[in-house]
């Protein structure tokens, strides 16, 4: 009981007034991440989302080192939030690169971009450790995240970036929604998919960025992939499913770094992606639609339904569809055998 | 590419082997890390086929959980403290590998000598033995399965079986190399010396063959980089030797994808 | 409602070109020709069915009169000018297995999707827009499935979506990739319903279509193509044994001897 009156007490906003700004901001931030992280989910960019997190840290060990040489201070936020943006971006470049201009796949040009890119972060932070200059250690909260020892300001800043990020999904929605679920008839019809699909990354990029103090790079695209996954259980709209997503996502920052707050030394990041894991598991088990699509899939493997599995469903119809076409086709050209057709 | 989802679905039955074992010794932690691996990989399967959460979503989910998991009884346990810590998992510590008794190339002949090993390498040599063993005897299978599941099972080849047995040798491969490497640099050698490969090569077995040219090559050179380099600067500095290797395995994937005869850059439009 | 609406911009020009118009189209995927030198006008209104083998590059006319494939060479017009200055007379159906069902979106969310441009960037969908998702759901009679996330529907109900969001569109020239696919009997007698109203409306529907045997009960005319185009016209006079043989390049009338 004593260890959990002071948890109750941060999670009221008890709490002194620096660690309740400092919890309002990672909540933000969690929202900005569960609404990004839908699209990102439907247009199916999560592992790219991985691999971009991954890639942040060379740029925040070059943001380091540069803002060493230019004299500041190395945990100058916006040194490492540039550095870690720009070697971001190059990842995001080169996964499209070789999945476009290469015969590898695209989960083979994330895997080794994501390797590769942290690799580098790696080397550079062991070349950091012999530099001789302070504040190596800091570089550390990065990886897994800490919102100990936050600055208000840093806070504040943070939420200001949600906030722009939630209003540029919202200006764009029905957009977004409409290349997320038919990018060729968009195509058709003058959206400009590439750039819509630009402005997905982008979104992905920055919250990415802004989450690395907070959540960490390790585990950033959780809070992109698990807050859609869960909220897709509770609604059937695209709409009501990211305002649902935003606020699992908000819900599991605010109680990850509530937690952090009573115990500076646990890693935020893993605490928010626990919170949010175990809320996509509750789904999983207690809504509604787990039965109904479980009743679905039974029902689909009975034969009543059509298979969700593409390749299934087309197959199995093209076949039904082939064999009524040929039998009609015998009959009306009397007797002529019609060729094979399939989608 | 199978190496890729295998890569990161072992990945958080490690951490939380290591954690739950409380042990260094490999054998305990190799049956924990297959609980752990299994259990994702359960886990992942029942979202995506019960719960009907698409693939990628429900792999990310489940291996950012465990990861999470594992990192927070790290914190808990204390363990981080003694042998293992986050970044030893993440970073990998080749440094630590080292033959103290080694004078000269006679030394691999002096039995006096050869008993302090170190002992990561009897570990990854045994991993070493067993999976290629394994690809060995069931190449035609593995080839089989990965290129076509369904057609596989027609002619009475498990895909399951063999998929799971690829699960298998991916977190035996994990588990002994992973104090030596760290789950990064595991990553990167699962992927780019096969993805350098394919670059060169349309025949699966040529690809396997270049595949362990390509990772022994980024191993030496990796490991040479992050050796001589500092000597160059004068000790200022030092190189990671994990990170430098991964990312000399990076390279050679880049120069083949730049230059490669097969299926390198002239990718019609 | 179906009549092709004011908005759509029909000047009176327009009424002289015809609304689709193909000339020496050309396409190659990674050095296989999908399309050679492919010339057809089509006919001013009425229901074209686009017969032929797999791989005759039914879908690649489409996708590249739409501009979503690039040609090498040749034109594709709609009205006299590319597709890309024509959008809102065209309306197109992708093919049912492009689309992940899972999608998070109800029938009438789908049908709306057909009044996005309409309504403009940034703006939100509004409750008027979304009456007249219902309204375009009534005619493919799936009303009462407006509210049904689409994933819950069948394979010929999820046609009918498609058909409602292209109606939705209020276009002149309407390309669909085998809307009828895999459909029941319902459905099938539904959707030629609604593409009968269309021609009446004076709308030009082209569809590619792949069972032989129901193309004299819908269409009124019939392309033939196997790459390069065999014949066009009026069904009666060029859906023959003798043209379907040379499209599909099997001697069809020397096997009807049973």
């Amino acid at each position: 009981m004593s260890e959990l009156h002071p948890l109750l007490a941060i999670l009221l906003l008890q709490a002194g007034y620096n660690t309740v700004v400092v919890m309002l901001g990672a909540a933000a931030l969690g929202a900005a991440t569960g609404i990004v992280g839908v699209f990102a989910m439907l247009r199916r960019r999560a592992l790219v989302a991985d691999a971009v997190a991954h890639a942040t840290l060379p740029g925040v060990a070059l943001g380091f080192i540069a803002a060493v040489a230019l004299g500041f201070s190395g945990k100058n936020l916006s040194f490492l939030m540039a550095g870690a943006a720009i070697t971001a971006v190059l990842a995001a470049l080169s996964i499209q690169w070789i999945a476009s201009r290469t015969r590898l796949t695209e989960d083979t040009a994330v895997a080794s971009v994501l390797a590769v890119f942290f690799a580098l972060g790696i080397v550079l932070l062991t070349v950091i450790q012999t530099l001789k200059t302070g504040g190596q250690a800091g570089l550390d909260i990065y990886l897994l995240g800490a919102t100990a020892g936050m600055l208000r300001e840093e806070a504040i800043t943070l939420a200001a970036f949600s906030l722009i990020v939630a209003l540029v999904v919202a200006a764009l929605f029905k957009e977004l929604t409409l290349i997320s679920f038919d990018a060729d008839y968009a195509r058709a019809h003058g959206f400009p998919v590439r750039l819509l699909d630009l402005a997905v990354l982008g979104l992905v990029l920055a919250v990415v960025v802004i989450g690395l103090r907070v959540v960490g790079l390790v585990l950033i695209v959780a809070l992109l992939i698990t807050p859609p996954a869960a909220a897709r259980f509770w609604s059937d709209h695209t709409g009501r499913m990211t305002l649902i997503s935003a606020a699992i996502g908000a819900v599991s920052a605010y109680v990850g770094a509530a937690i952090s707050a009573i115990s500076p030394d646990t890693p935020t990041g893993a605490v928010i992606v626990l919170v949010a894991f175990a809320i996509l598991s509750f789904s999983v088990f207690l809504v509604p639609r787990a039965e109904s699509s479980f009743a679905r899939s039974v029902r689909e493997d009975c034969g009543v339904h059509h298979d969700l599995i593409s390749s299934d469903r087309s197959t199995r119809s093209s076949c039904r569809h082939a064999r009524r076409a040929r039998l009609r086709a015998h009959r009306e050209f009397s007797g002529i055998d019609a060729p094979e057709h399939a989608g | 590419m199978l190496g890729d989802a295998m890569g990161h679905v072992v990945l958080p039955g490690i951490v939380i082997a290591f954690v739950l074992a409380g042990s260094t010794a490999a054998w305990v932690m190799l049956a924990g890390a297959f609980g752990a691996a299994l259990f994702s990989a359960m886990l992942v399967e029942f979202f995506r086929r019960v719960a009907r959460i698409e693939g990628s979503a429900a792999l990310g989910s489940v291996f950012t959980a465990m990861f999470a998991l594992g990192v927070l009884l790290l914190e808990q346990s204390g363990v981080a403290r003694t042998s293992f810590d986050v970044h030893h998992i993440l970073f990998g510590n080749i440094e630590t590998a080292i033959w103290p008794a080694a004078t000269g190339l006679s030394s691999l002949f002096d039995p006096v000598a050869l008993t302090s090993l170190p002992p990561q390498l009897g570990r990854l040599t045994f991993g070493l033995v067993v999976v290629a063993l394994a690809v060995v005897v069931l190449f035609k299978e593995l080839r089989v399965v990965s290129f076509d599941p369904d057609f596989a099972r027609t002619i009475g080849i498990s895909p399951q079986l063999i998929g799971a047995l690829v699960v298998s040798l991916a977190a035996l491969a994990a588990v002994v190399s992973l104090s030596a490497v760290g789950v990064i640099l595991l990553v990167a050698m699962m992927v780019c010396p096969a993805a350098t490969a394919r670059m060169l090569t349309d025949d699966l077995k040529t690809q396997v063959w270049l595949s362990l040219l390509f990772a022994l090559a980024s191993g030496v050179f990796g490991y040479a980089i992050a050796v001589l380099l500092p000597l160059a600067f004068g000790y200022e500095i030092s190189f990671g030797a994990a990170g430098t290797i991964a990312v000399v395995a990076g390279l050679f994937q880049v120069a083949a994808m730049l230059f490669g005869a097969k299926r390198g850059l002239p990718k019609t439009a | 409602m179906l009549a092709p609406s004011p908005s759509s911009g029909l000047s009176p020009e327009m009424k002289t070109i015809p609304p689709l118009s193909v000339r020496d189209l050309t396409v190659q995927y990674g050095g296989r020709t999908a399309l050679e030198r492919f010339s057809w006008d089509a006919p001013e209104r009425g229901l074209v069915a686009i017969v032929g083998p797999n791989g005759a590059g039914k879908s690649s006319l489409l996708k590249t009169v739409l501009g979503l494939v690039p040609k090498a060479g040749g034109s594709a017009e709609i009205f006299g000018k590319p597709a890309s200055e024509r959008r809102d007379a065209i309306a197109y159906g992708p093919q049912r297995a492009s689309v992940d069902w899972d999608f998070p979106a109800t029938a009438a969310d789908v049908v709306a999707m057909g009044l996005y441009r309409k309504i403009g960037w940034l703006k939100p969908v509004r409750t008027s827009d979304r009456a007249s998702a219902r309204h375009y759901l009534d005619m493919v009679r799936l009303g009462e499935f407006a509210d049904s996330q689409i994933g819950a529907l069948s394979g010929g109900q999820q046609q009918r979506v498609f058909l409602a969001r292209a109606l939705a569109q209020q276009a002149k020239v309407f390309l669909l990739d085998e809307p009828f696919a895999g459909v029941d009997a319902l459905t099938e007698g539904v959707m030629a319903g609604v593409f009968r109203d269309l021609r009446e409306a004076g709308a030009l529907v082209v569809c590619v279509h792949h069972d032989l045997s129901s193309v004299k009960e819908i269409f009124d005319h019939v392309v033939l193509l196997n790459r390069k185009l065999i014949a066009s016209g009026p069904v009666a006079t060029t859906f023959t044994p003798d043209n379907i043989a040379r499209t599909y390049g099997v001697p069809l009338s020397l096997n009807s001897s049973t």
